[in-house]
């Protein structure tokens, strides 16, 4: 077993970081030990591996997501993560709570208040849109008509995130139901529009991997959706189901398109 | 690593300067994104990480001491965002395994591709304060002191971490078909 010295020596050798005199005593413990040279070499092809690994290029669209989080003509730190949420009203945690139903990973990632002011790592996905995506950039729109429900709902792929917007009209208590998890994606937000409060009635929850979203009016939202996992296997389409009074009355799928680098 | 600073440009972005914030986003986005990579182990992550980061920093600019390298500061928090973010990860996602799959077993032949994959393997399997020591001494090309400077911890313990680590690695390396 080499001693600690031993090793804090090779390993200091290698990363170039020896200090003056003890480039000799590295070289005797090395013409006497066997298992300090083999320890050695190891390490060597070890770090050589380590520093084959080539560099990763970031998304071509990280540059400007990230200026575009930056409003012009202002300076940078006065950009308040208000100002950026008050554009969004999440659906309140109170009537989700009131259902029993919903699964706190979906107000978490949506309540300012629940937050220290500067963590802007919990605001990832819901800051990204402050209106509905543009129609020419949708990557796939499906149609919904069923009695007494019609509307539509497009996905658009902006990299990393993808952004659902449904805009469906309805006359009674409608549930739209989305299948992030078969389709290898994870729930990062709600939104509604810039202008509108939350209204009674109004909540989501997310029970196995499934986004369901209960409404009583027909305001348009948007649901924010990140692909999950290490990318090896990518779904093919996102399922949307529509129901009313417990019913089913609409099913269909999105065709998911394109891949994040 | 990115050597040169110019202290000039901090201030420009300070007053709101859109080029010179841009300027600053493209020298620091590629090894800031690098660093997250390996840390997280995965590209949605990193980019996510990465955008938090320069969010971060610019609403924070005002803190930023001139008298440090800029590098230091930026990989500081690049490193804190990763790390929560990874934190997160594991909570939110319990049943996911965020380190790298495990599909062709010790016995298989290592291809030359495969070996990114086995490296990054093996740095998911260690603690996060190891991870990001051979993150920043590996990945990011930071001597012992910067890496101390930017974790705020003795040279001695960026060593002691730095050389467990490898010791991790190379036992992971090994028990997976990797021979060094």
């Amino acid at each position: 077993m080499l001693e600690a010295r031993a090793l804090q020596l090779i390993n200091a050798e290698i990363d170039g970081e020896l200090k003056p005199g003890e480039s000799a005593e590295l070289e005797a413990i090395l013409e006497s030990s066997a298992e300090a040279r083999a320890m050695k070499a190891e390490m060597l092809k070890l770090v050589n591996l380590l520093d084959s690994v080539p560099e990763q290029a970031p998304p071509e669209v990280l540059t400007g997501r990230i200026l575009d989080r930056i409003p012009v003509g202002k300076r940078p730190w006065n950009f308040a993560l208000a100002n950026l949420v008050s554009s969004f009203q999440p659906i309140p945690a109170g009537l989700a709570f009131a259902t029993g139903l919903l699964l706190t990973v979906g107000v978490y990632e949506l309540s300012p208040e629940q937050h220290a002011p500067d963590d802007l790592n919990s605001m990832v996905g819901t800051m990204l849109m402050e209106s509905q995506p543009d129609s020419t950039a949708q990557d796939a729109r499906l149609a919904i008509s069923a009695p007494g429900v019609l509307g539509s709902v497009a996905l658009s792929d902006i990299g990393d995130v993808l952004i659902l917007s449904v805009d469906v009209a309805a006359e009674q208590k409608t549930e739209i139901v989305i299948a992030m998890a078969n389709a290898g994606l994870g729930f990062r937000g709600i939104a509604r529009g810039p202008s509108s409060e939350p209204e009674v009635g109004e909540y989501f929850e997310v029970t196995e991997g499934d986004l369901h979203v209960v409404s009583e009016t027909s305001r348009p939202f948007n649901v924010y959706l990140r692909r999950v996992g290490n990318g090896a296997i990518r779904p093919q389409s996102l399922g949307i189901e529509v129901t009313q009074m417990g019913e089913r009355v609409f099913e269909g799928s999105l065709e998911l398109h394109g891949e994040s680098s | 690593m990115v050597n040169s600073w110019d202290g000039a440009l901090v201030d420009r972005c300070r007053r709101g300067d859109r080029q010179a914030i841009e300027k600053l986003i493209r020298e620091y986005e590629k090894p800031v994104y690098n660093a997250a990579y390996r840390i997280l182990g995965n590209p949605e992550d990193a980019a996510d990480a990465t955008q938090s980061v320069f969010l971060k920093a610019f609403e924070n600019l005002d803190r930023y001491d001139a008298n440090y390298k800029f590098f230091s500061w930026i990989y500081r928090i690049a490193v804190n965002e990763s790390i929560n973010q990874f934190k997160r990860n594991r909570k939110l996602e319990p049943l996911e395994d965020d380190s790298v799959a495990d599909t062709s077993g010790p016995d298989s032949t290592v291809e030359s591709g495969d070996l990114a994959h086995w490296i990054q393997d093996g740095l998911m399997a260690l603690t996060h304060d190891y991870r990001t020591v051979v993150v920043l001494r590996h990945f990011s090309d930071l001597s012992y002191r910067e890496i101390g400077d930017v974790l705020d911890i003795p040279e001695k313990t960026v060593k002691s971490r730095l050389y467990s680590a490898r010791q991790s690695m190379k036992e992971r390396l090994l028990a997976n078909g990797i021979h060094l």
